[in-house]
C-alpha cells in the first residue's frame, strides 16, 4: 500500500514537467519553481508559489532570542503595480501593553493568561535586491501604519513601485524574542514553540491589495503559498519538529543543525525542546513524527490511532493530503497553550497524560488539527476575516469524522453514556443573536461568542444541513468545495456556490441566513387534543330540505384530533412530525416547513396522546428541543428516578457516618 | 423490662442481624429517593411528555440530555442545594440511626432474641450523640487537613519536578504524595469507627474514645485498617460492577427492574458491609473492655 503510494507519485512527478512536488525527494530549488498543477482527478497537488522564503534561525534558549535572516521571493501577480509592501510581525502582539492583541479587553476563548515576558520582533535589515543595486528598505518599515500603537502590521513603502507580474527579492536579518507561552507561540523553561517568528508577508489579493491586519486576540492568520527552506540551529541536546521533511541534519560543535523544507504551503512552524521523545509512524504513505514529553506513551498511542483513523478518512472526504510528512506536537503541561494549533503539517495537540479512556477529548483535539491540514492548510481561507471558514468548517469535518469512527459516543462513551460531538457542538445556539456567525474574528465581543458561533454554530448548521438533505448532497458538496478551491483561498460565496449547486438553492440561502443574518429556528409543538369521532350534529339543509341531527353517540373505536406545529424564527427546514396513539401505534407526517405553523390532522382507532416534531433530530440547528413534543399525559421516569436513587445512594452511603 | 446486657462476641456479628441490614438499606434507600427527587423533578417537568419518555434522555448521542442540562440551568442549582442541604442533615443527625444500630449490634436483653427496645436504642443513642458529633467533626478536620495537606505537598513536588523529571513523572511522583497521606486520612477515618466502638461498648467519654481507639490500632498493628479496607474494597467492586452492568440492560420496565434490583444489591452489600465492619470494631471494643459495662436505660 505504502510502496504503491509511493510509485504513484513518483510517476505523477515525472509526467509533469517543470513541476515539482511538494515531497520531500524533490530538491527545494525544484520546489521553489512549483505551480499549481492537477493530476486530471482530483485536486491539484502544489500550489502557484507566491512567496518563497529561505530563512536561517539561530535559537539562544537561555535569552529564548532567535536571530534570523534569509531572503523572500516574492512574485506580484497581482494586475496592479505594488507602490507598498505589508509585512506581518504578529510577536509584536505581545511586545506592550498597547499592542491591539492585549489592550482589547477581550476575554475567554484562548490566550488570556498575563505576558510576563515580553516578546516583539525587530527587523534588523531589510534590503530589496535590484539588478541595479540594493535598495534598503529598512527606514521604509512603518510598524504603526496600520494602528498609532500597534506593531504588528507594518507598511513598507516602495522607493518605486513593483510592477504587476514583476517578482522581487528582499534580503532581511531580524531578531525575534519568544515570550512565554501566551498564545500559541513562545517558550516554557527550555520548551520552545516558534510560530509566527519571523516577518511575514500580509497575503497579496488578487485585486493588488494586501490583505493585511494588525494581530487580534481572537484571530489567525493568512498568507500567500509558496516555498519556505528553513535552516534552524540549536543546540545539540535538542530535539527539533518543523514544518515540512528534513532535509539534512548534523551537528556543529555544541549546536545541532537542522533543515527543513516545504512547498504550497503559507507558513512554517518549529518547535526545539530538550526533552522531546519521538516516534514515527507511517499512515497512508505519510510520514507521522509525534514529539511528546517524557512519560506520554499512553497518550501518544491515543493519538497514533487517531491519525491511523483520520488520515483515510479525510482523503475520502476531501481529496488527499498532499504532503509527505506530518509532525504532531504534544507541547509540555507548562506550554498548555502551545497546544490545539495547527501550521502547515505540524499540529499541536496537548492535555494530561492520563484521562478516562471513554473521554475522547485527545482525539478530539487531534483529529481536528489534522482537519486543518485541509481548511486552513490547503484551503486557506482568510481565517481573521472568515473565521468560519477554517474553524467552523473543520469543527462540522471534526464531529462528522468522530462519528464515523466512534458512533454516538463520538466524544464520551462511559458507562453506558453515549455523548456525541455534534450534540456539544449545539450549544453554539446560545449565542445565535448576540453577533453574526460569518463576521471577522475581531468583530466578537467575547471569546465564548466566538468560540460558540464560528466552531459550534457553523457546525451545527453544517450538520443540520447534512441530516436534513442527505449525507451523499452534503459529502459530494463538501469534496467538491475541498478539491476545487484548494490553494485557492476561497471566500464565503465560494463556499455557497458549492453548497448551492451541489445539495440546493434553498440550502445555500438557508446557510447564508444561518451565517450572515443571525438565522435561527425553533419547531415546537403548542397543541394536541383528540376526541372520539360522532357524526355532525345541527341544522343541515340537504337536498332543499331542513333537518335537524341530533347529537349522535361516539362512533366506536373512532377518533379524531389535531397537533398544532410551529416553526419560529427565520430558518426553514422540512421536518418530520410524529404522532403517537393510546395503542402505542404512531405515524410520521412530513412538513415542509416553510410556513409559521401547520395543523395536521388525525383519525386513528385510538385516542392521540403526544406528538414529536424532528423525532430524530435532524434539525440540530433547532433553538430549543424541549418545546419540541407534547403529550396528553406526563410520564413518571421510572429509569432515571432509578438511576438517580441510586447515585445518591452511593452518594451518602460514602458520606454519611 | 430486663436490662440490656453486652452480646457475646460471637453474636456481634452483621449476619446474625439480617434485619439490621435491611433496615439500613432502607433507610439509605429512602434517603437517596428524597435526594434524587428535585432533579427527577426538573426532568419531569421537561421531558414527562416526551412519547418515548425517559428513554430519550438515554439515547445515544446524548442530545435531549445536554438539552434537558442546558435547559434546566435555572432549577439545577435549587436542586443541587436541596441535595447539599440534605447531605449536611443525614451527616449531623445520622449519628442517631448510627448509633441505635451499633447499641443493637452490642448488646441484647435478657430474654428477648432480636431487638432492643426502641426506646432503649433512642435513649442511648440521644445519651452519645455528641459524643458521636464530636468524634466526627474531629476526624474530618483531621481528615480533611490530612487530604489538602497531601494534595498541597503533591502539586508542590511536581511543581518542583516538573522540570528536571518531566511532568507525567513529576505528576506520578505527586500522586504517591497524596496517596500517602490519603492512607493517612484512611486510618483516621478507621480510627473514627474505633472511638464510636468504644463510646458504644464502654461509654468512654470523648478523650479516652480516641486514646482507647487509637490504643487499638497501635496494638493491632494497623490491622483494622485492613479489616475496614478489604470491605472497602469488595463495595467499591460491586459499585463498579454494577455502574459496568446496568448500562447493558434492555431498554423499558424490566430493564429498569433489572436495574433497580442490581443497584439496591449493590447498596445493600455495601450497608451489609458497612455493619460487619461495625461489628469489626465493636468486638475490638468488647474484648478491651475492663468489665462487663451496662448501659442504662434513661
Ligand atoms: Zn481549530
Amino acid at each position: 500500500m505504502q510502496a504503491h503510494a509511493r510509485a504513484r507519485r513518483a510517476l505523477f512527478v515525472a509526467a509533469i514537467v517543470g513541476l515539482a512536488a511538494i515531497r520531500g525527494e524533490a530538491s527545494p530549488d525544484d520546489r521553489a519553481r512549483g505551480t499549481a498543477a492537477s493530476s486530471g482527478r482530483g485536486p491539484p497537488d502544489a500550489a502557484e508559489p507566491v512567496t518563497d522564503y529561505t530563512l536561517r534561525a539561530r535559537l539562544d534558549v537561555d535569552t529564548h532570542v532567535i536571530r534570523g535572516e534569509g531572503t523572500i521571493l516574492f512574485r506580484n501577480r497581482s494586475p496592479r503595480d505594488l507602490p507598498e509592501l505589508w509585512l506581518h510581525l504578529y510577536l509584536n502582539g505581545f511586545k506592550n501593553q498597547s499592542s491591539v492583541f492585549l489592550r482589547d479587553p477581550i476575554g475567554g476563548f484562548r490566550g488570556t493568561a498575563p505576558v510576563t515576558e515580553w516578546g516583539y520582533v525587530d527587523v534588523k535589515r531589510l534590503v530589496w535586491k535590484r539588478p541595479d543595486g540594493d535598495v534598503d528598505l529598512s527606514r521604509a518599515i512603518d510598524t504603526h501604519a496600520a494602528d498609532p500603537t500597534d506593531e504588528t502590521d507594518a507598511r513598507v513603502a516602495l522607493p518605486s513601485p513593483l510592477v504587476a507580474g514583476a517578482e522581487m527579492t528582499l534580503e532581511m536579518a531580524w531578531e525575534a524574542r519568544l515570550p512565554q507561552v501566551v498564545e500559541r507561540t513562545g517558550h516554557a523553561g527550555s520548551f520552545h514553540f516558534a510560530g509566527q517568528w519571523f516577518p511575514k508577508l500580509a497575503r497579496l489579493e488578487p485585486s493588488g491589495t494586501f490583505a493585511h491586519f494588525t494581530f487580534h486576540h481572537l484571530a489567525e492568520f493568512h498568507a500567500d503559498f509558496g516555498s519556505y527552506d528553513v535552516t534552524i540551529d540549536v543546540p545539540k541536546t535538542f530535539v527539533v519538529g518543523a514544518t515540512g521533511p528534513r532535509l539534512s541534519e548534523r551537528l556543529e560543535g555544541e549546536r545541532r543543525v537542522v533543515r527543513h523544507a516545504q512547498s504550497s504551503v503559507h507558513d512554517f512552524a518549529w518547535t526545539a525542546w530538550d526533552r522531546f521523545e519521538s516516534r514515527e509512524d507511517t499512515v497512508d504513505g505519510v510520514k507521522i513524527t509525534f514529539l511528546s514529553p517524557p512519560g506520554y506513551d499512553a497518550a501518544v498511542r491515543r493519538e497514533v490511532d487517531a491519525m491511523r483513523f483520520a488520515i483515510p478518512h479525510y482523503r475520502a472526504r476531501y481529496g488527499r493530503y498532499p504532503y509527505d510528512v506530518l509532525t504532531v506536537v504534544y507541547p509540555p503541561e507548562s506550554a498548555r497553550e502551545a497546544g490545539g494549533m495547527e501550521y502547515p503539517t505540524l499540529i499541536t495537540t496537548g492535555g494530561h497524560w492520563w484521562g478516562p479512556p471513554g473521554v475522547l477529548d485527545l482525539e478530539l483535539v487531534t483529529v481536528h488539527e489534522f482537519g486543518h491540514q485541509y481548511f486552513y492548510g490547503l484551503l486557506a481561507s482568510n481565517e481573521a476575516e472568515h473565521p468560519f471558514l477554517d474553524e467552523g468548517l473543520n469543527s462540522w469535518a471534526e464531529a462528522r469524522a468522530l462519528e464515523a469512527w466512534r458512533g454516538q459516543g463520538s466524544l464520551v462513551r462511559l458507562l453506558g453514556l453515549e455523548v456525541s460531538d455534534h450534540a456539544v457542538q449545539t450549544v453554539g445556539r446560545a449565542h445565535v443573536h448576540d453577533a453574526r456567525v460569518g463576521q471577522p474574528a475581531r468583530a466578537f465581543a467575547l471569546g465564548a461568542q466566538y468560540g460558540g458561533l464560528v466552531y459550534g454554530r457553523t457546525a451545527t448548521l453544517l450538520e443540520t444541513l447534512r441530516r436534513v438533505y442527505g449525507t451523499p448532497a452534503m459529502d459530494a458538496a463538501m469534496l467538491r468545495y475541498a478539491t476545487e478551491q484548494r490553494f485557492r483561498h476561497p471566500t464565503p460565496e465560494d463556499f455557497l456556490r458549492v453548497i448551492a449547486a451541489s445539495i440546493s438553492p434553498e440550502a445555500a440561502a438557508t446557510l447564508r441566513l444561518g451565517l450572515f443574518d443571525h438565522g435561527w429556528v425553533d419547531f415546537a409543538v403548542s397543541d394536541i387534543g383528540s376526541h372520539p369521532l360522532r357524526p355532525a350534529a345541527g341544522v343541515f339543509d340537504r337536498d332543499g330540505k331542513r333537518e335537524t341531527v341530533e347529537r349522535a353517540p361516539d362512533l366506536p373505536g373512532r377518533f379524531g384530533g389535531s397537533v398544532l406545529v410551529t416553526r419560529r424564527g427565520t430558518l426553514s427546514f422540512p421536518v418530520d412530525v410524529e404522532l403517537w396513539s393510546e395503542d402505542g401505534t404512531s405515524t410520521r407526517v412530513a412538513w415542509d416547513g416553510k410556513g409559521e405553523a401547520t395543523r395536521i390532522p388525525y383519525e386513528g382507532s385510538a385516542r392521540l396522546v403526544s406528538v414529536v416534531v424532528d423525532p430524530d433530530h435532524k434539525i440540530l440547528a433547532d433553538q430549543d428541543f424541549t418545546n419540541n413534543f407534547a403529550g396528553t399525559r406526563r410520564d413518571r421516569l421510572p429509569r432515571l428516578l432509578e438511576r438517580l436513587t441510586h447515585a445518591a445512594e452511593q452518594v451518602l452511603l460514602t458520606a454519611a457516618p | 423490662m430486663s436490662e440490656p446486657v453486652p452480646a457475646e462476641l460471637a453474636a456481634i456479628r452483621a449476619r446474625r442481624h439480617p434485619l439490621l441490614v435491611v433496615v439500613g438499606w432502607g433507610w439509605f434507600a429512602l434517603l437517596g429517593y428524597f435526594a434524587a427527587t428535585p432533579f427527577h423533578a426538573i426532568a419531569r417537568h421537561a421531558y414527562g411528555r416526551h412519547p418515548r419518555a425517559d428513554s430519550v434522555l438515554f439515547e445515544a448521542g446524548a442530545y435531549d440530555l445536554l438539552e434537558l442540562a442546558l435547559k434546566s440551568e435555572g432549577a439545577l442549582p435549587a436542586a443541587v442545594a436541596a441535595a447539599m442541604a440534605l447531605l449536611v442533615l443525614v451527616s449531623l443527625a445520622g449519628h442517631v440511626p448510627l448509633a441505635m444500630a451499633m447499641t443493637q449490634l452490642a448488646f441484647r436483653e435478657e430474654g428477648r432474641r432480636r431487638w432492643l427496645p426502641l426506646r432503649t436504642l433512642a435513649a442511648r443513642a440521644l445519651e452519645v450523640f455528641l459524643r458521636f458529633l464530636g468524634v466526627w467533626v474531629l476526624a474530618l478536620l483531621a481528615k480533611g487537613v490530612l487530604v489538602t495537606l497531601g494534595i498541597w505537598l503533591g502539586s508542590v513536588l511536581a511543581r518542583n519536578r516538573a522540570e528536571a523529571w518531566g511532568w507525567a513523572r513529576a505528576e506520578q511522583a505527586g500522586l504517591v504524595v497524596v496517596a500517602l497521606f490519603a492512607i493517612g486520612a484512611t486510618a483516621i477515618h478507621v480510627t473514627e469507627d474505633l472511638a464510636r466502638a468504644e463510646i458504644i461498648t464502654t461509654d468512654a467519654r470523648f478523650a479516652s474514645a480516641w486514646t482507647r481507639a487509637l490504643a487499638v490500632m497501635t496494638a493491632r498493628r494497623g490491622a483494622p485498617v485492613l479489616a475496614w479496607a478489604w470491605r472497602a474494597l469488595v463495595g467499591g467492586v460491586a459499585v463498579v460492577v454494577v455502574l459496568v452492568l446496568v448500562p447493558m440492560f434492555p431498554v423499558g420496565v424490566a430493564g429498569t427492574l433489572l436495574a433497580l434490583l442490581a443497584h439496591q444489591l449493590a447498596v445493600g452489600l455495601r450497608v451489609a458491609l458497612r455493619a460487619s465492619w461495625l461489628c469489626f470494631a465493636l468486638r475490638g471494643a468488647r474484648a478491651r473492655a475492663p468489665a462487663e459495662v451496662e448501659i442504662s436505660p434513661q
